[in-house]
C-alpha cells in the first residue's frame, strides 16, 4: 500500500494538504519515511467526519482533518505541521499537560471544557468536549496523541440562556400575586406554584391531578367543569370560583384564566393558568349594586313625596305666589335631608343635627340667645329621617313666621331624652316649646297657626314613625311633644 | 272624569304604603276616582288586622318594601281570599324576585290610571 494512495487527491482538502506538505522540514521527516503507525493514524483521522487532530512526537506536530480545520478557524492552514504548544500559544499550558499525560500512556477527557482561544485574532470563550488518547508507535510505546475536539459552545450558551429564561419564569411565577399552575388538556394539575401552596395549604403533590379541586368551593365544581369542557373548543379558559384560604379558613372569590400551550401541529398539549384573588373587587361590586338599588328606591320614593307635597301645598294655598314660596321652602327642606342621608354612612344623622339644620336654613342661629336645644346624642334611622325632617321644618317655619321667633320676648326650647318604656322598648321623647308668643288676636292677618305643620305632627309622624304626638297651641305658648319608639339596640341612655 | 279612573268608582281598595306623603297622595287619588280607600296602613301587622276585620275588599295596592319588612305576608292573606292586588316598588323591577300572585308590578311614582286599568280594566 503506497502513501500516495492513502492521501489520494480529491479525498479531502486536508488529504491534499498533508500529501503536498513539505514534511522534510519537520521532525516527522519526509512522508516516504513515516512509520506505518503514523500513516495509519493519519489516514484514519482524515476520513473521519468528527474533528480530530493528531499530535505526533514530543512536540505534538499537528495533523488534522477537514472537520478540525473548521474548528481551527483563522489558524488553518498555518496550523498544519506546527507544534501544538506554538500553534495554540494561548492554551500552551493546557496542551503541555495533555502531551505529558498521554505520551506517558494516559488518557484525558473533558466535558464542556471552557478555554479562551484566539482563532480570529481576538480572545473568545469556547466550550469543548475533549478526548485524548495515545497512538502507539512501532516500538509499542506512545508516539503521539489523538485528540477528538467537539466544540459545544453553542449548546452551552443555549443551555445557559434556557436556564436564565427558566430562572426568569420561576422568579415571575413565584413573585407575582397570582397563583400559577400547569394542567393537562383535561384540567388535571401537573404543577402548582408556591403561591398556590401557601394560599390553599396544599402541597405540590396534593394539588396534582384532581387534588386542586379540594381547595375549590363545592358549589363551584359545576362552573369549573363547564369551563374545562368548553376550553379545548374555544382555546381559552376563564371562570370565577371560590378558593379556600387555609390560613383564614374561609372561601374567597378568584378568577381563573389559562392559555393553551400547543405543539408544532397546533394541538393543545397543556394549559398554563393563573388564579387571581378578586374577592375585594366582588365585595365592592356587590356593595355598589346595593347602593345603586337603594339610590333608585330613594329617588323614586322622593318623586312620590314631591308630588304629594305639591298637591297638598296647592290645596292649602291655591295657585299663586304663596304656593311658589311654600312649595320651594318644602323642596329645600327635602333637599337638605337628602344631603344628610347621602352622607349618613360616614356621618350618622343625629336628632340635634336635624334640628340645627332646619334652624340654620331659616337663619335662626342669629337668634341663638332665644333658642335652647338640649338632649343626648340620638341617632335617627334613615327610614324615619325624611318624615321627621319635614315635620321639624314646618315647626321651625311656623316659629319664625308666627311663633316664638317673631318677637324679642319669644323663646324656643327643644329638649329630648330617651328612656325605657314599660314594655321594655326604648323611646325618644322630644318636646318643642315656644313661649312668649304674640297673642293670636294681635296678629295682623290672623294667620292659621299650625296648618300643615300641625298635620304632619298629628298624622304623618304617627303614621310613618309610630309616634304618639301632642300639639297644644295656647294663647301665648305652643307645646308640641313627639314620642317615638326607638329600634332595638338604640335604646335609652346615650350620653349627652 | 277620566273613563279609566271611573273603573275605581265604588271599589273598596286597600292601600299599604309606609311613606305618609305617598300614602296620603294615593288615598286622595283613589278617592277622587270614587273608590273607598281602606287604610292606608304603613305596616304588615296593621294591614293584616285591617284585612281580618274587613269583609269586602275589591283590590289592594301594596308597596313591597315597608320600613323594616316586606309586604309578602299581606300578599299571601289577600291571595288566600282571592283579592286581586298589585305591587308597587321603588326598586328596579328586576330586583323583585317574583310576582307572588300579584296581577302586576308598578314602579313608583305610580299612576292611578294605570293602577285602575291593571286592577279593574
Amino acid at each position: 500500500m503506497g502513501e500516495a494512495c492513502i492521501f489520494s487527491a480529491g479525498c479531502s482538502e486536508l488529504a491534499d494538504l498533508v500529501r503536498t506538505y513539505d514534511w522534510a522540514e519537520t521532525p516527522l521527516g519526509p512522508l516516504a519515511n513515516w512509520p506505518q503507525s503514523l500513516i495509519f493514524a493519519v489516514s484514519t483521522l482524515l476520513q473521519s467526519p468528527v474533528p480530530i487532530v493528531l499530535l505526533w512526537g514530543e512536540d505534538g506536530i499537528m495533523i488534522y482533518n477537514d472537520a478540525y480545520s473548521g474548528f481551527a478557524g483563522g489558524r488553518h492552514p498555518q496550523l498544519l505541521g506546527s507544534k501544538v504548544r506554538e500553534g495554540w500559544p494561548e492554551v500552551a499550558d493546557f496542551n503541555d499537560n495533555v502531551m505529558r499525560v498521554v505520551l506517558a500512556g494516559g488518557t484525558l477527557s473533558y466535558k464542556d471544557q471552557e478555554l479562551t482561544l484566539h482563532r480570529y485574532g481576538r480572545p473568545e470563550a469556547v466550550w469543548m468536549n475533549l478526548d485524548y488518547s495515545p497512538v502507539f508507535g512501532e516500538d509499542g510505546r506512545p508516539a503521539g496523541v489523538i485528540a477528538i475536539v467537539v466544540e459545544s459552545t453553542e449548546r452551552v450558551l443555549a443551555e445557559r440562556r434556557l436556564r436564565a429564561s427558566e430562572e426568569l419564569f420561576r422568579t415571575l411565577a413565584q413573585g407575582i400575586p397570582q397563583l400559577i399552575w400547569r394542567a393537562g388538556i383535561d384540567g388535571a394539575c401537573i404543577w402548582s406554584s408556591p403561591q398556590w401552596h401557601a394560599y390553599t395549604g396544599q402541597t405540590n403533590a396534593t394539588s396534582l391531578g384532581w387534588g386542586w379541586l379540594a381547595a375549590v368551593h363545592p358549589d363551584d365544581y359545576a362552573a369549573a367543569a363547564t369551563a374545562w369542557h368548553e376550553a379545548p373548543v374555544s382555546g381559552h379558559l376563564s371562570f370565577e370560583h371560590r378558593l379556600c384560604n387555609a390560613a383564614e379558613q374561609r372561601f374567597c372569590w378568584f378568577q381563573t384564566r389559562a392559555a393553551p400551550v400547543r405543539d408544532a401541529q397546533g394541538r393543545i398539549v397543556e394549559w398554563l393558568g393563573t388564579s387571581t384573588d378578586i374577592d375585594d373587587l366582588r365585595q365592592l361590586q356587590e356593595r355598589q349594586q346595593v347602593m345603586v338599588a337603594e339610590l333608585q328606591h330613594r329617588t323614586r320614593n322622593l318623586l312620590g313625596v314631591v308630588r304629594s307635597i305639591a298637591k297638598q301645598t296647592m290645596a292649602q294655598t291655591g295657585p299663586g305666589e304663596t304656593f311658589r314660596e311654600r312649595f320651594n321652602d318644602r323642596l329645600s327642606a327635602l333637599s337638605r335631608v337628602q344631603g344628610l342621608l347621602s352622607r349618613s354612612d360616614q356621618e350618622p344623622i343625629t336628632l340635634r343635627a336635624l334640628i340645627e339644620t332646619e334652624l340654620a336654613a331659616l337663619n335662626a342661629p342669629v337668634m341663638r340667645e332665644r333658642i335652647r336645644l338640649h338632649g343626648p346624642v340620638v341617632r335617627l334611622r334613615k327610614a324615619t329621617v325624611q318624615t321627621f325632617a319635614l315635620a321639624l321644618h314646618e315647626l321651625a317655619t311656623n316659629a319664625l313666621k308666627y311663633g316664638a321667633l317673631t318677637t324679642a320676648q319669644g323663646r324656643l326650647t327643644v329638649t329630648w331624652r330617651t328612656y325605657l318604656a314599660d314594655d321594655g322598648g326604648g323611646r325618644l321623647l322630644v318636646e318643642w316649646m315656644e313661649e312668649g308668643l304674640v297673642p293670636r288676636a294681635d296678629l295682623p292677618d290672623a294667620a292659621p297657626r299650625g296648618g300643615y305643620g300641625r298635620e304632619l305632627i298629628e298624622h304623618a309622624l304617627p303614621y310613618a314613625l309610630k309616634a304618639t304626638t301632642r300639639y297644644e297651641l295656647g294663647d301665648t305658648a305652643l307645646h308640641c311633644s313627639i314620642n317615638i319608639p326607638l329600634p332595638e339596640g338604640e335604646g335609652a341612655g346615650s350620653p349627652a | 272624569m277620566n273613563p279609566t279612573l271611573r273603573a275605581l268608582s265604588g271599589r273598596r281598595v286597600l292601600l299599604v304604603e309606609d311613606d305618609y306623603f305617598i300614602a296620603v297622595d294615593l288615598k286622595s287619588e283613589f278617592e277622587e276616582g270614587g273608590a273607598q280607600v281602606l287604610g292606608p296602613v304603613p305596616s304588615v301587622s296593621e294591614a293584616l288586622a285591617l284585612i281580618a276585620r274587613t269583609a269586602d275588599i275589591d283590590a289592594a295596592v301594596l308597596d313591597i318594601n315597608l320600613q323594616d319588612e316586606l309586604v309578602y305576608p299581606v300578599a299571601d292573606a289577600l291571595h288566600a281570599r282571592g283579592v286581586p292586588f298589585l305591587f308597587v316598588t321603588g326598586y328596579d323591577p328586576v330586583a323583585v324576585p317574583s310576582l307572588h300572585g300579584a296581577v302586576a308590578l308598578c314602579q313608583k311614582p305610580i299612576d292611578p290610571q294605570i293602577v285602575a286599568r291593571r286592577l279593574f280594566g
